[in-house]
């Protein structure tokens, strides 16, 4: 069943007061910790750590690593300075929107049972989008084995400002 | 159950869609409620919760980490907005990815309880969340009234239900 109706626009002139009413300051720091949140949150995820060994390298709780990601904890300059050492960056880092890359690999193993003696494949067109770069390990396998080839693309996610 | 879905605009944004529902013969949503109960003794805990949505929505999508999980029963989305162990408020949503977050009703939690069940009126709400993600799980899986846009960003299909549904 083809599904295209959307859910009714509602908007509450209260609930829009509010958040009109919020000062400009609090809207900010509220911002900003949820960036810092969300950029220590990406760190982890890029350097392969958990919350446990991220707790461990900190000497924190790893509930107190919870609460840092949760974007609702109110960084000290010295916690700050505590956590961008751990990960090796300057503090200000911690206050960038890196975009999220994610990346997806393709691999593609041809398995050859004679040694390949030519580099004269014919290679289909759609074989090359993917594999653009295929003619760079065609000599390793000019003495036999398997041909593997793979390539990556990143998406760039919208920025976050 | 008799409930409308409706799609908060002030809070949804690029990052997420938020919802809420509109339970049968009222004419607010039951984050309306949440926010009318707690405004007065906590107004600043719910500014807080207020400006938090809206970047969800509009700058930081739906992040687990932002939110308590597992509040509900296992595989239903029930989760908290992540309150900080001093805050006072609690509010049940329904979570789906980084995209889509069905907001529901919460309370005061007291700091001498550790779980919902521990409170009469944290039970009401929670109970109440749970179900309304029991039927809307339902719709989506059995009856496909609901669905997901194509690019699963948001909720598509009905969103009025007017019949008692056949919950399992």
């Amino acid at each position: 069943m083809e599904k295209s109706n959307e859910a009714r626009k509602y908007s509450s002139p209260k609930l829009k007061s509010l958040l009109e009413q919020i000062s400009p300051q609090k809207r900010e720091i509220i911002k900003v910790r949820m960036q810092v949140s969300a950029r220590i949150e990406d760190l982890l995820e890029e350097k392969g750590w958990t919350k446990s060994k991220f707790a461990e390298k900190v000497n924190k709780h790893p509930s107190e690593i919870t609460r840092w990601v949760s974007g609702t904890h109110n960084f000290s300059l010295e916690t700050l300075t505590e956590i961008a050492i751990a990960f090796g960056i300057g503090t200000p880092e911690l206050f960038e929107s890196v975009p999220k890359e994610a990346s997806v690999k393709y691999e593609l193993v041809v398995k050859y049972i004679f040694p390949a003696i030519t580099n004269d494949l014919v290679v289909p067109s759609s074989f090359m989008k993917f594999f653009p770069n295929w003619h760079q390990p065609i000599k390793s396998i000019a003495k036999g084995g398997d041909l593997k080839l793979s390539t990556s693309y990143t998406y760039p996610e919208t920025a976050h400002n | 159950m008799v409930y409308e879905i409706v799609n908060l605009d002030d809070y949804s944004g690029s990052q997420a869609t938020l919802y809420s529902i509109i339970p049968e013969g009222e004419t607010e949503t039951l984050f309306d409620k949440f926010v009318d109960e707690n405004l007065d003794k906590y107004r600043e805990e719910i500014e807080e919760i207020l400006e938090t949505l809206y970047q969800i929505g509009n700058k930081r999508g739906a992040r687990v980490s932002y939110f308590k999980t597992n509040e509900g029963n296992y595989g239903d989305n029930v989760c908290a907005l992540f309150d900080e162990p001093e805050r006072n408020l609690r509010l049940y949503c329904i979570r789906y990815g980084m995209d889509v977050v069905i907001l529901g009703n919460g309370g005061f939690k007291s700091k001498e309880i550790k779980s919902w069940q521990e409170d009469e009126h944290l039970t009401k709400v929670a109970t109440e969340v749970i179900e309304y993600a029991k039927d809307i799980t339902y719709r989506i899986t059995k009856t496909h009234e609901l669905g997901w846009s194509a690019d699963k960003t948001k909720l598509v299909g009905k969103f009025k239900f007017t019949d008692d549904g056949e919950v399992k």
